[in-house]
């Protein structure tokens, strides 16, 4: 087969073509879509040295459902108490004794082959980024997730809580 | 063989059935976005940072790709993206029964037969039948009863 012919067989231009139009059509209509994904850009990646991916409560709940991951509670015990994503473990970041404890209790099951998804109040909060640095100084070296918009966004979509002000 | 496997006919038969199985396929996909990508989360191949963009394209790529083969338009450029994107989906498929998973397929939306469809032997077959099926579409000189082959002069 000659190269004219390859090219009449595969014509790469028009499949790039074609690829990029449909694909940008996609993404448009994911930026309008009501379930519509987070696209994760590299500067969502905290400075703790890993890679921190920010994720919507649904893809959280994807990985609820899949069991496949641990959710981490950063804020402090009593709100913990009050309200929390069902079955989440609490690792305050503001009282570094319970911090440990908490790590040192579970250090096994964090450090073993679940994924760990953080999360705290709300969108503004600070304290899911501060955990995740804290994690990452325990030595754990793969990826973390921290939910958009904390426990309000997980609330706000119906999904499983547990405590006593649920 | 060769006059039967290239009988216009034939080719227009398969490549409507493609193109439909696709347009089918990339409607469920487009209009449940979560659920496509929960599928994609569960084949866990890509990585997380690519599974988002992966759900939202995919989808609108086949969907446009089938649309285009159903009007027999741009066959040469429509013919391998599909390809391409059956053989993803068999080394998805391959490389989770590989590590002995069990899961939904998530190629085509069959609840309302009330079907399920786990990935196994069986839809790797179904894929590369319809792997070789697309292929002979693409390959096809004539590109008969098409956009294509009425664009060209002396063909139908």
């Amino acid at each position: 087969m000659d190269i004219n012919n390859l090219k009449k067989l595969v014509p790469v231009t028009e499949i790039v073509w074609i690829i990029f139009i449909l694909a940008a059509v996609g993404v448009v209509v994911n930026a309008f879509h009501p379930d519509g994904m987070v696209m994760v850009k590299k500067a969502t990646l905290l400075e703790s040295g890993g890679q921190v991916v920010v994720i919507t409560p649904f893809e959280g709940l994807v990985k609820y459902n899949g069991r496949s991951a641990m959710f981490l509670d950063a804020r402090d015990r009593p709100m913990f108490d009050a309200k929390r994503i069902k079955g989440s473990y609490n690792l305050p970041v503001n009282n570094m004794e319970e911090f440990y404890t908490a790590w040192e209790a579970n250090k096994a099951m964090l450090l073993g082959e679940r994924e760990l998804v953080l999360y705290c109040s709300d969108e503004e909060c600070p304290l899911s980024g501060e955990l995740a640095t804290l994690v990452k100084k325990q030595g754990y070296d793969r990826k973390l997730y921290i939910i958009k918009g904390g426990i309000a966004g997980w609330k706000e979509a119906g999904y499983p809580l547990e405590g006593e002000k649920k | 063989m060769k006059k039967l496997l290239f009988n216009p006919v034939f080719l227009l038969v398969v490549r409507i059935f493609i193109g439909l199985l696709f347009v089918y396929a990339s409607l469920d996909k487009v209009i449940n976005l979560t659920n496509f990508y929960e599928v994609i989360v569960a084949y866990k191949i890509l990585p997380a940072q690519l599974e988002p963009l992966f759900a939202t394209t995919l989808p609108w790529i086949e969907l446009g790709c089938g649309l285009m083969l159903l009007a027999g338009w741009r066959i040469r450029a429509v013919a391998p993206v599909l390809l391409l994107s059956l053989a993803s989906f068999m080394v998805g498929i391959g490389v989770n029964m590989y590590r002995g998973v069990t899961m939904e397929c998530g190629c085509f939306d069959l609840s309302f037969l009330g079907l399920a469809e786990p990935i196994g032997w069986g839809v790797m077959i179904r894929d590369l039948v319809l792997l070789v099926l697309l292929f002979l579409v693409w390959v096809d000189d004539r590109q008969a009863f098409s956009v294509d082959g009425r664009a060209r002069p002396g063909q139908s």
